[in-house]
């Protein structure tokens, strides 16, 4: 018997890494987002301490781009998250650039991003790194005359692999922390306009975040939603009417948990779920 | 947030550690057993089977079983995710330190000597009595010190739950680390490990000089 429950779990192991691509097709559920605004903040680039040389070409180069038209003719491809772009807003002007684009010396621009962060950053269908962010910065780094390379990093320890070198900056829907600049990290301008929300099934009957009382919600690890959420966050207040917060590695993961019933609502940013929720519910 | 409050809120994920570590040894113990017996049997096809099981498991990252035993059922047949994480933690844990510990097991008796059977059928003993009160005590002093690297082992790879979010110490010491953009809490991780394999190895050794009578 031992032995058939044991080959039965070996297969079972082949088989799930031959389905992990794709999601079973025999549910119907939908999915909503739920968007009370919690937690409004914006994203940025974090640089080393130091790199303020490297960081002010990256900004010049960037509005380089908004300004010859590059930079809307990217976001273009990305409905999702278009509408809250902060420099293609009507009453936006670039403040004057503090370096000449022109001047940067040749040298090879590492971008760290978190290669499982759909819209912004993600690895494609030919396993190629892309996503908004990807775009944005690779056309930079054309402008700029660099050599472009992207690292995935491990996004809990973004900060640390920024520091030991193994990226030049983070730079993939990353949100801007006080405790960033408290840290000595140089932050770019805030590019992105981004707000918490909660996705739920459509089911489940939950259309507010006071209806998450008692319920099991996800959120991932290393993200602003965590430290909202977190004991001495901004919305402490809410996660202590939950009836558990559980913690995942990716945000991909919490969604596999949602799907899979195992938690009840996943805590996330509002690019990622509208571009997950409208991949799922089509 | 002052070391204590670290120290406190780390101790709390430690019983998820503890967790782990008791179940996974409380089923892999006896699982191994069976597993070892089996990859002996003179049944060809029951032994080969075993093997390729065996084979499987120590052959693919822990990490990738955990995913597979969370994550896979309901990615084959559509079975909901279990909200208790323990459970298929403790599947994963099981089953992979099953086959470690079997082929432990399986080392241990084949280095017994022939004439020990041999001996035991001629003072009438029958083949399970020989393998109870003769084999097995023996096989079990001799094994200690592998299980004991076995077991060490298991401790530091409780950290591994957190693959499937479960909430252990490391988890813990990870969420502190990013709130607080503090390194403090990996030292507090490593030293709580380091600990709880002092009194593993401890406890150990003293089993070891307890079973000290059965040697040959």
């Amino acid at each position: 018997m031992k032995r058939f429950i044991a080959l039965a779990l070996a297969l079972v192991m082949v088989l799930a890494f031959a389905a992990c691509s794709k999601a079973p097709n025999n549910t119907d559920d939908k999915y909503i987002i739920i968007n009370e605004e919690l937690g409004a903040e914006q994203y940025g680039i974090a640089f080393r301490s130091g790199d303020q040389e490297v960081a002010d070409y990256m900004q010049a180069a960037v509005y380089e781009l908004v300004a010859n038209g590059k930079y809307a003719e990217i976001a273009a491809n990305y409905d999702d998250i278009s509408d809250n772009l902060i420099f293609l807003a009507d009453d936006f002007s670039a403040p004057e650039s503090k370096v000449d684009i022109t001047k940067a010396e040749k040298r090879t621009f590492t971008m760290g991003i978190d290669a499982e962060y759909p819209p912004f950053s993600y690895m494609d269908d030919n396993g190629e790194y892309y996503g908004f962010d990807v775009e944005i910065c690779k056309a930079a780094c054309e402008l700029l005359g660099w050599d472009f390379e992207v690292f995935g990093v491990n996004w809990d320890q973004k900060l640390v692999q920024l520091d030991s070198k193994e990226c030049d900056c983070v730079w993939s829907g990353m949100t801007i922390l006080d405790s960033m600049t408290e840290a000595g990290y140089i932050i770019s301008d805030p590019y992105y306009y981004n707000t918490q929300v909660v996705v739920v099934k459509e089911s489940s009957g939950i259309t507010s975040s006071a209806d998450l009382a008692g319920k099991t919600v996800a959120v991932q690890l290393g993200t602003s939603g965590e430290s909202l959420l977190a004991e001495d966050g901004d919305l402490a207040d809410l996660s202590a009417t939950f009836g558990t917060l559980t913690t995942c590695d990716s945000f991909l993961k919490c969604f596999t948990e949602l799907e899979g019933n195992a938690v009840d609502a996943v805590f996330v940013d509002l690019p990622v779920a509208t571009s997950w929720v409208n991949d799922k519910n089509n | 947030m002052a070391l204590s409050t670290m120290i406190l809120k780390m101790l709390e994920g430690f019983e998820g550690t503890c967790a782990i570590f008791f179940l996974t040894l409380i089923f892999s113990l006896p699982l191994g057993l069976i597993v070892a017996l089996l990859r002996r049997s003179k049944i060809t096809i029951v032994s080969s089977i075993t093997k390729f099981c065996i084979s499987i498991l120590r052959g693919t990252p822990l990490m990738l079983q955990l995913i597979a035993v969370a994550y896979g059922p309901y990615y084959l047949f559509g079975i909901s995710i279990s909200r208790n994480k323990l459970i298929p933690v403790v599947i994963a844990f099981a089953i992979n330190y099953a086959a470690y510990f079997a082929e432990i097991y399986r080392s241990g008796i084949d280095s017994m000597p022939i004439g020990q059977y041999e001996a035991a059928e001629v003072l009438g003993y029958s083949k399970t009595q020989t393998f109870m009160k003769i084999i097995l005590p023996q096989v079990v002093r001799r094994i200690l010190p592998s299980m004991t690297n076995e077991i060490v082992t298991l401790v530091k790879d409780t950290s591994l739950a957190f693959t499937i979010s479960y909430v252990e110490m490391f988890t813990i010491g990870k969420q502190i680390a990013n709130s607080q953009t503090s390194f403090v809490p990996f030292i507090v991780a490593g030293v709580f490990y380091y600990a709880f394999n002092a009194i593993v190895a401890f406890v150990m050794g003293k089993v070891e000089k307890k079973m000290n009578y059965y040697d040959i």
